[in-house]
């Protein structure tokens, strides 16, 4: 009798430590989010919705095992600044990112806590990884469009706005840094579709609307929305605008063709975000962000909203329609 | 007994081994147990297991293969498809169409095939008419030259073609897929594919739990994998060995066998693959090993934990069989245990309805029948044990009566005992022994034992007569007799006092002797009953034992009287030789002497015609006298009272004396003696007296056998052990047979009886001699032959070393040294007074010789022998007192008269001491002559103290022959009356046997007195003297002579020996 008792002692003692370690080893986890967008933007809420969802499949359930953390940036470069001064000053386990300037700025405050980013533009040619195979340092996440696809963009354009002549890209230098090799691109393909390309830079909602207004005056203008995180976040403007203006603007995300975009074409940002959650899995797990190769999105979907289209007097060919992943009524 | 004990032993030593034995059986059993049911298991098991695990690697590689063929498939279709899709853009003809017709084809193709990026369209010619691109702008009509590009030229020549796969900016794999027209004029449609987009088929391609499928190019870099960042990073998996080995085997034949390798990862995992066959692709299908086999494992687990549980119920049962198997047997054991260690109590308590159980009662029985017989056994063992103690005490009492029979001879004692043990031993009251009286008739009480005195007075008085009731049953049965109770018993007095005592049963007991009885024992009891036989048997040994113990006392007192009255007849014996030898030789003395005597007469008478006949009386006489001297002897010796005389005997006088002794008895025969003497002869120490006898006895009956013959006494000195002297005595005589030599020391035996008649003799001679010789220390021995002589050799030691010899004064030496004068020690240490005396006493006409001193004086006192001493007092070291000491303890010089001289007036002194006469200094020279002129006047008559007449007349005739006056005394008082009256004889000579005063007495009252003591004094006698009375005399007399048959030469002898002195001492005084 007393041996069994014994034998149960040692067992339950052997026990407790293993317990322990198990406890320990489910402590929690902290994730924080940059986001280049602002809070109150639905679009980042449903990027917030989308990643949790992506952690959740994956096993990670927030305030059991993991705590996510947003800031939202607002497309404000400062705003960037300071949040990424604070949240790794505050070392997460892992910094999930999205928006290039975003990861630009996380990039110089950190080396070493790991950087999922997601809906970013052109990862290497940023120099935000070595390569798209091994990014080799503690930056590695989803990128969104190449630039080539500026080259759709004013096809697409063309093709539901035959008249098109103008086209200009507006972007915030600071939070598209990547707009040169944009323009470069501009530059190729506007050839073939005899259209003048310009450039509009804008900096604030001035200078939007300046820009926007100054561009309208002339007829047969078409405006390509930047996919840059201030563009983003201005974008309710920018679509006010192209409408009373009866600008065409193409936009870079499915989003905002619901919103009233008259059409876009790329890749689901949702969909980007929730994969990248993946990443952020494998790194809790232990794997290293140089050896998680970049990835890129696989579908590129066309949306096109008719109302806005309807509005602007354009009628959509039959064949685009055809080819359109979503149409808004 | 001793089987009991060694039982214990046996199981104190089983009693270590128990608790290894115990357990050996119990263990083994258990072991037994266990070992089977672990070997069935394990054998079981582990045919199990292998059959399990060859079954499963056989279905695992199945598996494995099916699902890589069907990944393959799979992927195959996937392909396919696409291939399909891109098909329809073949279809029309570059002809018919427009561009924009394409366009939208190739962009709803896009649409539809989400793998494709680009598709091109090339005319038959090929150039590149239509790109559609999913990410970069469409182009149309570039009219780019592809017509040598192999996705052209292959696709023409084999209808589809199958690019290799390209990463794209390092990191997307692309492959182009041209598809050629059916016609032949409508040209190639060259699709770009993203293969990402096989991530879904792989991934969702099911391996197992864990496993997946993977797709690799012909160079072996990874396309397709569940993990796309896998393929992303462009991972070459050529150097697995499985991608080694697909890609080293023949194409299209799947591996025969799944094969064990690690994956990228580098975990181990079970690969197969399957080509996909068009592209050339490799579709692998991996499962990690611990899965592949978890089911093999889990198998084990489970095969190990049936083990588990299998053993431990094995065990369980093992122990609970292997106890109730092993239970009973071990209560066997116990059981056999207890009945070895002698404890036949307890049964064994097996009920197991089997063989055992049987045992079990097998040794119960056992058990059983052991106790009764160990019962019974220890019955009869204490039965014996007590009739054995009973026994014991008995043999010990009679040990101790049997002890005490042989210890003492104290009777009372020794009965008592015995009848202490008796009363003691039969377990009665009260015992007597009584001690038969034949004369009265009656028996006497002699010990008692537990009897009151009242009862012992009682019986004493009464007496107990032969015919009382028991004791005369018991004396005409001569058997104990018992009554069991007296009051039943007739009654006699005897009985009555022993009833009035209290005791109700008796047992008598008759001591037996062969003859009739010499006593009674008898026990009594107070309880009435018959004695028990063994009682009876005890008490008739007790009683044989006093029987011993009273003949015992018996015959010592016996012994006693009888030892006493030898005493007397031996004390008788003794005082009869001594008187007898003076009354014998006494009248025998008469005969010879008076015989001599009328001889001589006859002689001178001229009638010598009476000579032959008195020769004859002479001759009988010395004859018998001759016998009753050996019978003397003879029994002295045998009585063990011969005593020898030891003194230093000249040889050649001796034997000068014995020849002048046998020469007569030599001539009688015509003998011719010869006396030989060896060299160095001169003096030995022995007894003078029986040496002579036996050289005159040997000679004498050597002379008495011999005729005519010849006669040799040959004396010399030889060596053996030590110095001895042989004297060999041989005749040329009849010589002796064998026969004779044998009876030769036999006393009274001649060599026959006819010798005695022919040579005369008394027989007793030779076992005289022979005895004397052993005496001495010595021997004889006889040789001889018949008809040729025989030789007897006398061999004694030159010096006896004998108890206690004693040493009869010699007399005083006759040294002719001094010559005839008469000698004077001067002893005086002042050389003026030496010269002194010196000077007076020269003139005197004495010799002087001086002496300075005590030692000196006594050393020259012995040399010289001097007349008279004259010893001052006065002198240094040793004085004058201790001189005058000295010579009256010597033997040799008490008798020389000493004349103290010293300025001293010690008179008294002097007298008591021996002195003569004490002298003053300065000595009157008158008065010291006249002293000793008086001292040395040896004129006066020879007294003769002899009771014996004819003895005083032999005495007589020597002395008068001598011309020597003679006076007589009749014994002791008168001679000292003589004395009394009379002038002092020259010489005194004196017998012992003497009626009234004896010799003794005599010489007691004489020496006392002053003036007689320096007369010399000489012992005749015939007694036979005791050494003290010899010592005695020899200190008061100067001599013995002891009357035998030369008594007259002996007493010639010493006589004139001392008259010559005499005569020279008066001569010298007359001279002075």
């Amino acid at each position: 009798m007393r041996r069994r008792g014994f034998i149960t002692l040692l067992a339950g003692a052997a026990a407790w430590p293993v317990a322990a370690r198990a406890q320990q080893s489910e402590r929690m986890r902290r994730v924080v989010f940059l986001h280049g967008l602002a809070e109150n933007d639905p679009e980042a809420q449903s990027r917030v919705a989308a990643f949790r969802e992506g952690l959740e499949t994956l096993g990670w359930i927030e305030n059991r095992n993991i705590k996510i953390e947003h800031r939202f940036s607002g497309g404000d470069i400062a705003r960037i600044q300071v949040h990424t001064a604070e949240l790794v000053g505050s070392t997460p386990d892992v910094i999930a990112a999205s928006g290039t300037p975003v990861v630009a700025a996380l990039k110089q405050a950190t080396r070493t806590i790991p950087i999922v980013f997601s809906v970013v533009n052109d990862p290497a040619g940023q120099g935000l990884v070595a390569n798209l195979a091994r990014p080799g340092a503690n930056i590695t996440g989803f990128s969104y469009v190449d630039f080539p696809i500026i080259g759709k963009w004013l096809e697409m354009l063309k093709e539901i706005v035959p008249g098109v002549r103008r086209i200009t890209l507006m972007f915030n230098p600071q939070t598209a840094p990547y707009y040169s090799a944009f323009l470069r691109e501009f530059g190729t393909a506007a050839a073939p579709l005899a259209a003048e390309l310009s450039a509009t830079p804008v900096r604030n909602e001035t200078e939007i609307e300046a820009g926007a207004t100054t561009f309208a005056r002339e007829p047969g203008g078409g405006l390509i929305a930047a996919p840059d995180p201030f563009i983003n976040t201005q974008r309710a403007l920018i679509m006010a605008l192209a409408q009373r203006l009866r600008l065409p603007a193409l936009f870079g995300f499915r989003q905002h063709v619901r919103d009233g975009g008259l059409l876009s074409y790329g890749p689901d940002s949702l969909e980007i975000v929730r994969r990248s959650a993946s990443y952020v899995d494998r790194i809790l797990k232990g794997e290293k962000p140089a050896d998680l190769p970049v990835q890129a999105p696989t579908k590129y979907e066309l949306a096109i909203n008719l109302k806005t289209a309807k509005a602007l007097g354009l009628t959509v060919p039959p064949t685009v329609l055809a080819r359109a992943d979503e149409v808004i009524e | 007994m001793n089987e009991a004990a060694s039982d214990a032993i046996a199981p104190v030593a089983e009693q270590s081994k128990l608790p290894r034995l115990r357990a050996r059986l119990f263990v083994k059993y258990v072991g037994l147990f266990f070992t089977v049911v672990l070997v069935a298991l394990l054998t079981s098991g582990a045919f199990q297991v292998w059959f399990y695990y060859q079954e499963h690697k056989a279905s695992l590689i199945r598996i494995q293969r099916e699902q890589a063929e069907a990944a393959a498939a799979k992927i195959g279709q996937f392909i396919k498809e696409i291939e399909s899709q891109v098909g329809w853009t073949t279809q029309l003809p570059w002809s018919a169409g427009t561009l924009d017709q394409r366009r939208f084809d190739g962009l709803r193709l896009l649409r539809q095939v989400p793998a494709i990026t680009e598709l091109s369209q090339l005319d038959s010619q090929g150039r590149e008419q239509l790109r559609v691109s999913r990410l970069a702008m469409d182009v149309v009509g570039s009219q780019t030259d592809f017509s040598k590009d192999p996705k052209f030229t292959e696709a023409v020549a084999k209808k589809v073609y199958y690019g290799p796969v390209y990463f794209r900016r390092e990191s997307e794999p692309y492959m182009t897929l041209a598809l050629a027209g059916a016609r032949r004029d409508a040209g190639v449609s060259v699709a770009e594919v993203n293969l990402k987009l096989i991530w879904d088929v792989v991934s969702q391609i099911k391996v197992g739990q864990r496993g997946h499928a993977y797709v690799v190019d012909a160079q072996g870099r990874l396309i397709a994998h569940p993990d796309i960042s896998l393929v992303l990073r462009n991972t070459d998996l050529s150097r697995l060995t499985q991608v080694r080995a697909a890609r080293a085997s023949t194409t299209g034949a799947p591996l025969e066998y799944v094969q064990e390798a690690t994956d990228i990862q580098g975990r181990n995992v079970l690969t197969a693959y399957a080509p996909a066959a068009p592209l050339g692709w490799l579709v692998f299908v991996e499962l990690p090993f611990d899965e592949a086999y978890a089911p093999l494992r889990a198998s084990i687990e489970r095969l190990g934990l049936l083990l588990l549980s299998g053993l431990l119920l094995a065990s369980f049962g093992g122990l609970f069989l292997a106890r109730r198997m092993v239970g009973p047997i071990q209560a066997l054991r116990a059981g056999a245990a207890r009945i070895g260690s002698g404890d036949l109590g307890q049964r064994i308590a097996v009920k197991t309805g089997d063989e055992l159980e049987a045992l079990a009662d097998q040794f119960n029985d056992m058990a059983g029948k052991l106790q009764e017989s160990y019962a019974d056994l220890e019955n009869k063992v204490e039965v014996r044990t007590r009739e054995l103690a009973k026994s014991v005490r008995e043999l010990r009492a009679l040990g101790e009566v049997s002890q005490a029979v042989n210890s003492t001879l104290d009777l009372e004692s020794v009965l008592n005992t015995i009848v202490a043990q008796a009363v003691q031993l039969s377990s009665t009251d009260a015992g007597a022994i009584y001690v038969s009286d034949e004369a009265q008739k009656e028996l006497r009480l002699r010990a008692t034992h537990g009897m009151s005195e009242a009862m012992i007075a009682a019986i004493t008085q009464r007496g107990v007569g032969f015919d009382e009731a028991t004791v005369a049953q018991a004396i005409a049965q001569r058997a104990p007799v018992q009554v069991a109770d007296l009051r039943e018993a007739p009654v006699s007095p005897v009985t009555e006092i022993v009833l009035g005592a209290g005791y109700r049963a008796l047992l008598v007991v008759p001591l037996l002797s062969p003859d009739g009885i010499v006593g009674m024992l008898v026990v009594r009891r107070r309880v009435p009953g018959e004695f028990p036989e063994s009682t009876i048997d005890l008490l008739q040994t007790f009683a044989a034992q006093s029987v011993v113990a009273i003949e015992n006392a018996r015959l010592f007192s016996e012994v006693e009287e009888k030892r006493q009255e030898l005493t007397i007849a031996s004390q008788h014996k003794s005082r009869f030789l001594a008187n007898m030898s003076h009354e014998l030789r006494t009248p025998l003395n008469a005969i010879i002497g008076y015989s001599e005597l009328l001889q001589e007469e006859v002689k001178e008478a001229g009638q010598e015609r009476f000579t032959p006949d008195l020769r004859k009386i002479e001759q009988s006489g010395r004859h018998l006298l001759g016998l009753i001297n050996d019978i003397l002897d003879l029994s002295k010796i045998e009585a063990g009272r011969m005593d020898i005389f030891l003194e230093d005997v000249e040889v050649a006088p001796l034997l000068d004396e014995v020849r002048a002794i046998i020469a007569p008895l030599a001539e009688k025969n015509g003998n011719v003696l010869q006396v030989q003497l060896g060299e160095n002869l001169s003096s030995m120490r022995t007894d003078r007296t029986k040496l002579k006898q036996s050289l005159l006895n040997v000679l004498s009956n050597g002379c008495k056998f011999t005729h005519k013959g010849r006669l040799t006494l040959v004396a010399e000195r030889f060596e053996a052990d030590r110095p001895m002297v042989r004297f060999a005595i041989s005749d040329t005589g009849i010589g002796m047979t064998e026969e004779q030599l044998r009876r030769l020391f036999e006393a009274f035996s001649q060599a026959d009886v006819s010798t005695t008649k022919k040579y005369g003799g008394t027989g007793l001679g030779l076992a005289i001699t022979r005895h004397f010789c052993r005496l001495l220390g010595g021997d004889i021995e006889v040789a001889s032959r018949p008809g040729e002589g025989s030789t007897f050799t006398i061999t004694l030691p030159d010096r006896i070393q004998a108890a206690t010899p004693i040493e009869p004064t010699d007399a005083p030496p006759i040294s002719g040294e001094l010559g005839n004068a008469t000698t004077v020690l001067v002893v005086d240490d002042d050389p003026a007074a030496r010269d002194l005396l010196t000077a007076n006493l020269k003139g005197a006409g004495y010799r002087l010789v001086h002496a300075a001193n005590g030692e000196q004086a006594l050393k020259l006192a012995r040399t010289i022998r001097p007349d008279a001493i004259t010893l001052d007092v006065v002198m240094p070291k040793m004085d004058g007192w201790a001189v005058l000491s000295a010579l009256k303890a010597d033997v040799e010089l008490c008798d020389i008269p000493v004349v103290m001289v010293t300025v001293l007036a010690e008179r008294g002194l002097g007298l008591s001491l021996g002195a003569v006469d004490v002298l003053t200094k300065p000595v009157e020279r008158a008065d010291l002559v006249a002293l000793l002129h008086r001292l040395l006047r040896r004129d006066g008559p020879v007294l003769v103290v002899e009771d014996d007449a004819t003895t005083r007349e032999m005495i007589r005739h020597t002395i008068e022959k001598m011309g020597l006056p003679m006076a007589e005394a009749v014994n002791g008082r008168s001679a000292l009356a003589w004395l009394a009256d009379n002038t002092a004889p020259a010489i005194i000579l004196l017998d012992l046997m003497m009626p009234e005063m004896d010799g003794f007495e005599f010489l007691d009252a004489f020496t006392s007195r002053a003036q007689w003591r320096d007369i010399p004094v000489i012992v005749i006698t015939a007694k036979e003297l005791t050494t003290s009375e010899r010592e005695r005399l020899l200190r008061e007399a100067q001599k013995v002579i002891v009357k035998g048959s030369s008594i007259g030469v002996d007493i010639a002898a010493a006589v004139s020996e001392a008259v010559r002195r005499r005569l020279a001492s008066a001569a010298a005084v007359s001279n002075a």
